[in-house]
């Protein structure tokens, strides 16, 4: 199968999913098997077989390949609880867009253009800031300038790394690179000190577009630092690459522990507790282990599907409880079964409580550390226990009204998609090397991991 | 297209203290006054002689694709202002609400700060541009650059209304398109920054549009 299809067939098919928007089932429905076939292409492509795009090549490897397959998944998902719970109507031609636009940042092997498509899908992702009620301007604008600033600094780095090759004694350039690469992924991945953004963002957007925003974007630009320091070896060799990743891990996990604590609504809630699950993942980046790498991607992995459940739930609950209920948990339940549990669960994964997935991978991040070092692990602790305590008392505030409440019950679908997320949040957690295992296999055969970077 | 590279060619015999004057004018145009008209003004002459100090570090065709990407840019904002009758109740719907917020400012940006501000970007320009060049030859690209960037920055922190954002940010992205032509001078690079520019000019014009539809719903209910 083409490559290239990954790439235009969900842009092709996002112009008459838009026409067909006021036929929303219908709109959902092409969505829906847009994103079937995707999956079913990159399941059936050649490893390694190349295509050409702008005259630069298209590669797929394993775990490339693993984390399309888990986007169009993790879309697909997006698409059915849209359907039920609708996001606005730019939500499916955008989604798709999007989908095909990361398609090809993640598979072409010149940094540049994949920089340049990623920060296509990232204007296209403006359209998806107003749902059904409209969002806040600065929401818009607070998502917009950093990304806009942040793709210079990662367009630069192609020039810098080739003239660091030419002239590698020049201090200089790696100075100038380390500032590169943390000021550009710093802002795109929301690390602190450049998170401020992210909060403003996912409580002003509809839940599903908060949710693509930390669940898929992030793992692309995750997955894109990885490439950038494998391919750079003297990054982490020669510079304080690997020093500032950690350093910045540790701030950002304190900093969104803490906030998250102090955190009433529930939209910037869970910004910071994926802030904070951000400085995990960079801790573990820091390691630069094979074992680090791995647990970083896997981590990532959990967060993601734990967010969605979270945004899942917030949605269903903000929509779906009776003004009368007041914060009554019993009465909640009622009305919005799913929401209710999908919130409590997904809250205490995040914050890492033992059984569910949150709680795996940290473990395996806390096992990835230097051994006693005590700071490390206590700030991490910290952070875990900031969330947890942010979302116990977040509940009472997600119980009141809100202004999108309708006088319905929580719509089959929905419930049955956010509990089948709890379970496999919970399976993940009971059996972490249903992940771990074959992602570390996956790892090692894109050379991606080896002894470390 | 013959006629276009003409007039261009007759351009390019622009010195580079004469473009970096016609630069430091529209920048300062963009940051300081508030008429979009003006603002639009200056903005299709950055685009063009832009292009015109591109020609001299990638090829004339290359160069003409990033004007013609920069005027599309230019319309696109022009019909947006048109369409929200940017002057009319916009400036209505600013004016009230800048009357309300007036008494909260700490200190008001008024067109004297913003003037002095646009001064001090040029001296701190001129000093960077001087001693830190990222390319000595030809002369003014890094002037030219670390002006556009820089006002471009200042134009998106010292405003709240999105469609001076979206200004700022197009003259941010001039500012980087020349530095990032100097070490890549490719058509499919050039193309692709001309579809990253032009999706930034239609979310600035979705999204002041999308504001403007939800003041006027605000005041109807």
């Amino acid at each position: 199968m083409n490559l290239l299809l990954l790439v235009f067939l969900p842009l092709g098919a996002a112009g008459p999913v838009y026409l067909l928007r006021r036929y929303w089932s219908a709109a959902v429905a092409a969505s829906l098997a847009t994103v079937v076939a995707l999956i079913a292409i990159c399941g059936r492509a050649q490893l390694g077989e190349p295509a050409y795009l702008l005259g630069r090549e298209l590669v797929l490897d394993d775990f490339h390949r693993f984390l399309l397959i888990l986007f169009y998944v993790l879309s697909s998902l997006m698409i059915v609880y849209a359907w039920r719970q609708p996001q606005g109507w730019a939500f499916c031609p955008s989604l798709l867009a999007i989908m095909g636009l990361l398609s090809g940042a993640m598979m072409i092997r010149t940094f540049l253009i994949a920089v340049l498509l990623l920060e296509m899908a990232g204007l296209i992702f403006v359209f998806m800031i107003h749902g059904r009620r409209p969002a806040p301007i600065g929401a818009a604008i607070s998502y917009l300038v950093p990304l806009v600033v942040a793709a210079p600094c990662l367009l630069i780095l192609p020039w810098l790394t080739e003239s660091y090759t030419l002239h590698p004694e020049d201090l200089l350039l790696i100075r100038f690179t380390v500032i590169a690469v943390s000021i550009g992924f710093g802002i795109l991945l929301a690390a602190a000190p450049f998170h401020s953004w992210l909060p403003g963002v996912v409580e002003g957007a509809p839940p599903m577009a908060g949710a693509l925003l930390i669940c898929i974007f992030s793992q692309v630009h995750l997955a894109l630092l990885i490439g950038v320091l494998r391919d750079n070896l003297w990054l982490t060799a020669d510079s304080p690459m690997l020093l500032v990743i950690t350093g910045c891990g540790l701030l950002t996990a304190l900093v969104g522990g803490l906030f998250a604590f102090a955190q009433r609504q529930p939209g910037r809630l869970l910004a910071y507790a994926a802030i904070s699950n951000m400085g995990f993942v960079l801790v573990a980046l820091g390691t630069g282990s094979a074992w680090g790498i791995t647990s970083a991607v896997a981590h990532s992995v959990t967060r993601s599907l734990t967010v969605l459940l979270v945004a899942m739930s917030l949605g269903a609950v903000r929509t779906h409880l009776r003004r009368e209920t007041g914060s009554s948990l019993q009465e909640a339940l009622r009305w919005a079964p799913g929401g209710v549990l999908g919130y409590i669960a997904g809250g205490l994964a995040l914050g890492g409580f033992p059984l569910f997935n949150g709680f795996a991978t940290r473990w395996l991040i806390y096992r990835s550390l230097p051994q006693h070092d005590a700071l490390f692990l206590g700030v991490l602790v910290l952070s875990g226990v900031g969330v947890v305590l942010g979302y116990l008392r977040s509940l009472s505030t997600m119980l009141q009204p809100s202004p999108e409440m309708s006088e319905d019950r929580e719509p089959l679908p929905v419930t049955v998609l956010i509990l089948s997320l709890v379970g496999l949040c919970l399976l993940l957690g009971l059996l972490p090397g249903l992940l771990v295992t074959p992602l570390h296999d996956m790892l090692l055969a894109s050379g991606l991991v080896n002894a470390g970077l | 297209m013959d006629t276009l590279q003409d007039l261009f060619l007759a351009l390019a015999s622009l010195s580079h203290l004469e473009l970096m004057l016609g630069l430091l004018i529209t920048g300062t145009v963009i940051i300081v006054l508030e008429d979009w008209r003006l603002n639009l003004w200056a903005l299709m002459a950055q685009v063009v002689l832009v292009g015109v100090l591109l020609v001299r570090v990638m090829p004339l065709q290359v160069a003409l694709v990033k004007i013609i990407v920069g005027g599309m840019v230019c319309v696109i904002l022009y019909l947006t202002a048109r369409r929200v009758q940017w002057g009319g109740e916009l400036a209505a719907t600013h004016g009230s609400h800048d009357a309300r917020t007036a008494g909260r400012e700490v200190f008001t940006m008024n067109l004297w700060f913003r003037l002095l501000v646009a001064l001090l970007v040029a001296v701190v320009t001129y000093a960077l541009g001087s001693r830190h060049p990222f390319v000595v030859q030809p002369q003014g690209i890094s002037q030219a650059c670390y002006w556009l960037v820089g006002i471009g920055l200042l134009t998106v922190v010292l405003t709240t209304d999105i469609f001076k954002v979206g200004l700022g940010l197009i003259t941010f992205q001039a500012g980087f398109g020349i530095l990032l032509a100097t070490f890549e001078n490719s058509l499919s690079v050039a193309a692709l920054v001309g579809v990253v520019d032009i999706l930034i000019a239609l979310a600035i014009a979705y999204l002041t549009s999308a504001q403007m539809a939800f003041t006027v719903e605000d005041d109807t209910a």
